[in-house]
């Protein structure tokens, strides 16, 4: 699992490539949790994954709930990824805490907004 | 925070490092970085975990349980340093073989575990299994944490509860659903608009455990098609959803799929019971395969006879040894952890006089297992419907052990209500059923009885008034199978007919059996598909059908609209209506000094009803400000029921000055006239009394 950082202004951009499992969501967290201290809206690109199991989805939504327990305005979006990911999501119902966008550019213009 | 001093390795064992372990909870659960594996057996003498790669054949390592890893009958250890996403787990024990004793150790065998939270190996519905498997069904281990946010049981009061009983793969299998996942939980939410258009606000699944369809299956002896087990009255494991009605269950995650199907029922009102089955496991008898109790400690979890053989009162081979202390619990910790970790409102038990039958098989009077689940603190709150009758000749019905807890499904209701639809009944035994049965429930009141006329088992409504004879060909059992008991009439021809007349009568029965349902006090519960007249051909025992005969069809919402709009038109009257759903017998006075008793019965002339034997026609009169024993006002409502070939002219009760009768249903009338939207109901124009057709129902709300 690869894990790159880059930010837009305020906004950070967390790419992940490759699988999402108990294995890897520990990385990921170390990564990514701190972004929720800072400023701005984070994004998380999923068009690099390729698995997500069960800890993956409880993962995503880790993040969703540490940045979800400030009391700012920031927001932390997905987009990128794959029909059955998203319909893995959808059905087990951990899709319905995020806005999903098809591109980081997609995700980027809605939360300028 | 410190760290617990009992989390480090104090064993190895090859790779692995062990640890005495913790003795509950039973199973497998994840700890401070390892896994605890617990299992109960009295008898085993030696006891192994069992682990494979996740889709290995073969497993990596058998750890066995050291001596010292044990306390009283429980093996417990910690297995560090495992990847638990990555493996499949069983056990194996060795023990005695003497069949006598009642020991049916086998050492060759890997064993489920009873306790498994989420079961694979029928990952998908009827894909090709490996018959070789050494293990052909493992233990998973799940999280089975979920993110609930704010939803709760829904704790809707037993007596405004509208049961719908469904099938989870029939409901959305057939290709005229249009559901993005035919079959599976995940199909049922597409359609929960539908469900809460017709008006439920409770769906009862058939057995959502995981089960093996393909047990028992061979091919159709006419068709060459596949008969399977498709109702699933056969558990493998009592702690675990069945993956093949899982759209994620080739991933493993049928547990949090099902949970969501939970939750959003629950955002939509709508209450979930589980049809649990606790009489009777999937090993069948002593020639049915080792996969888990029996290997484990045989003696304990079945009913055995003093030779060694399996009592069989489900009828399916083996009898679970309910009242056993250590059978007791596992059915109290099965039920905690749906009521727990899955939101579930209630359950139906399936042939639940088992449960009430000591470990030789003998009636109890006072069974532990029932008195347990009725005082239980967890399931406080949830439902407890029996189905009160066992295949081995107990039929509690009226009688079973309740604990002021237990409703049941009232069978007399279900054949009286059908006789009357046939005319071959008294009013005298309608009336009683109309009332809650207080003749067969006189303490526990009206919410003691589930008025169904149709369920899984038997005709469907259509076919109950299309058919006076079964026809279960299909099945490959000669016709044999199935019950010949089914109080039904085809009204002039056997089965599909052109004529017209015949068919108009039949829909109006239709109709007349679900008002009576929505009428009666008590809890009703339709029949999936009763809505639209789904018919199954006559076949009243379709438990081995993969097909058309189970699956819904989705173009009779269409081509039988008006059916569906008469059943969304009489559900919501009863919703709207709370002087229908009382909680208490009627008193038969006028407590609330209106000028009318709470119920009040009538005939063709007002306030003489005819209960002589021979009589066809009978009336009754709710009195609106003694509904929900006085607590609410409602209006009034009267109901006349004509069951005689003739139409007959009811003269109606009058009503205070100031209100009127208006007319809501009319059975006896072609749609779209049949029904009045509630609220736009019209004045009746003869305040006297009204025409009601034959074999009709009319219902009149009065303001």
């Amino acid at each position: 699992m690869d894990i790159s950082i880059t930010n837009e202004g305020t906004t950070s951009i967390a790419r992940l490539m490759g699988e999402i499992d108990a294995n890897t969501a520990r990385s990921i967290a170390d990564s990514v949790i701190p972004l929720a201290s800072e400023p701005g809206h984070i994004i998380i690109d999923m068009s690099g994954v390729t698995v997500m199991s069960s800890s993956g989805l409880r993962l995503l939504l880790t993040l969703y709930r540490e940045v979800d327990s400030n009391d700012s305005e920031q927001n932390i979006v997905l987009c990128g990824l794959s029909d059955s990911i998203q319909d893995t999501m959808n059905v087990t119902g951990f899709l319905n805490f995020f806005q999903v966008y098809n591109s980081v550019e997609d995700a980027l213009s809605a939360l300028g907004n | 925070m410190q760290n617990r001093i009992d989390v480090y390795p104090t064993h190895t064992y090859g790779d692995y490092k062990l640890r005495k372990g913790h003795a509950v909870p039973f199973g497998a659960s994840v700890v401070s970085g390892g896994v605890n594996f617990s299992i109960y057996s009295r008898h085993a003498t030696s006891c192994s975990v069992v682990l494979f790669e996740r889709g290995a054949e073969d497993p990596f390592i058998e750890i066995p349980f050291f001596k010292e890893f044990r306390i009283g009958n429980v093996f417990m250890m910690i297995v560090f340093g495992l990847d638990t996403e990555n493996i499949e787990y069983g056990f194996r024990m060795d023990g005695p073989f003497d069949p006598v004793e009642g020991h049916r150790f086998d050492k060759e065998k890997i064993l489920l575990d009873p306790y498994a939270s989420v079961i694979t190996g029928r990952d998908k519905w009827l894909d090709d299994p490996k018959w070789d498997n050494i293990f052909p069904y493992r233990g998973l281990i799940v999280p089975n944490d979920f993110d609930w946010e704010d939803d709760q049981p829904l704790n809707t009061p037993i007596e405004d509860l509208v049961i719908y009983e469904m099938h989870v793969r029939s409901f959305t299998k057939d290709d005229s659903a249009e559901v993005t996942h035919p079959g599976t939980f995940a199909g049922i939410i597409e359609k929960i608009p539908y469900l809460k258009k017709l008006g439920i606000n409770c769906v009862e699944l058939m057995p959502i455990f995981e089960f093996d369809e393909y047990e028992h299956s061979r091919p159709n002896p006419e068709t060459g098609e596949l008969l399977v087990n498709y109702w699933g009255y056969s558990t493998l494991g009592f702690f675990a959803p069945k993956a093949g009605y899982a759209a994620t269950g080739a991933l493993g995650m049928q547990s949090d799929e099902l949970k969501n199907l939970v939750k959003e029922l629950h955002k939509n009102g709508i209450e979930v019971i589980l049809d649990v089955v606790y009489n009777h496991t999937a090993e069948g008898n002593e020639l049915g395969p080792t996969i888990s109790f029996r290997g484990i400690d045989n003696k304990t979890y079945y009913m055995l006879t003093p030779e060694g053989y399996y009592w069989n009162f489900s009828g399916t081979g083996n009898t679970l040894n309910c009242n056993n202390p250590i059978v007791r619990n596992m059915v109290l910790h099965s039920l905690r952890y749906w009521a727990e970790y899955y939101h579930i409102d209630g359950f139906r038990f399936d042939l639940a006089s088992i449960l009430g039958r000591d470990p030789n098989g003998y009636p109890l009077h006072n069974p532990p297992l029932l008195e347990t689940l009725a005082f239980d603190p967890i399931l406080a709150k949830c439902k407890l419907i029996a189905e009160a009758w066992d295949a081995g000749g107990l039929y509690q019905v009226g009688s079973f052990p309740a604990y002021g807890r237990w409703a049941e499904w009232n069978g007399k209701y279900r054949d009286d209500v059908r006789d009357w639809l046939r005319g071959s009944t008294t009013v005298g035994a309608l009336s009683q059923r109309l009332q809650g049965s207080p003749d067969t429930y006189p303490e526990r009141g009206p919410t003691a009885s589930i008025n169904f006329i149709t369920c899984h088992d038997g005709f469907t409504l259509n076919d109950l008034v299309s058919y006076n004879e079964k026809h279960n060909f299909a099945n490959g059992e000669d016709n044999n199978d199935g019950g010949n008991d089914n109080h039904s009439w085809n009204h002039g021809w056997e089965g599909p007919t052109d004529d017209s007349e015949i068919n108009a009568l039949r829909q109006r029965q239709i109709k007349n059996g679900l008002a009576l349902m929505m009428v009666s006090r008590g809890v009703p519960m339709i029949l999936m598909g009763d809505e639209v007249a789904r018919t199954k051909n006559g076949n009243n025992n379709t438990y081995c059908h993969d097909n058309y005969l189970n699956w819904f069809d989705w173009t009779l919402t269409d081509n039988n609209d008006d059916m569906l709009r008469f059943a969304q038109h009489i559900i919501a009257f009863r919703h709207a209506h709370p002087v229908l759903r009382g909680k208490e017998h009627f008193r038969n006075e006028d407590y609330m000094g209106t000028g009318y008793a709470d119920i009040t019965w009538h005939g063709t002339e007002p306030w003489q009803a005819d209960w002589s034997e021979q009589s066809k026609a009978i009336a009754f009169m709710l009195d609106g400000k003694h509904a929900k024993e006085g607590s609410v006002i409602d209006d009034s409502i009267y109901i006349a029921i004509n069951t005689h070939y003739e139409g007959l002219w009811f003269g109606i009760p009058q009503l205070p000055v100031d209100a009127f009768w208006h007319v809501s249903t009319n059975t006896g009338v072609e749609a779209p006239n049949d029904i009045y939207t509630i609220g736009t109901e019209p004045p009746l124009s003869n305040q006297e009394g009204i025409l009601v057709g034959p074999r009709s129902i009319v219902i009149l709300v009065g303001r």
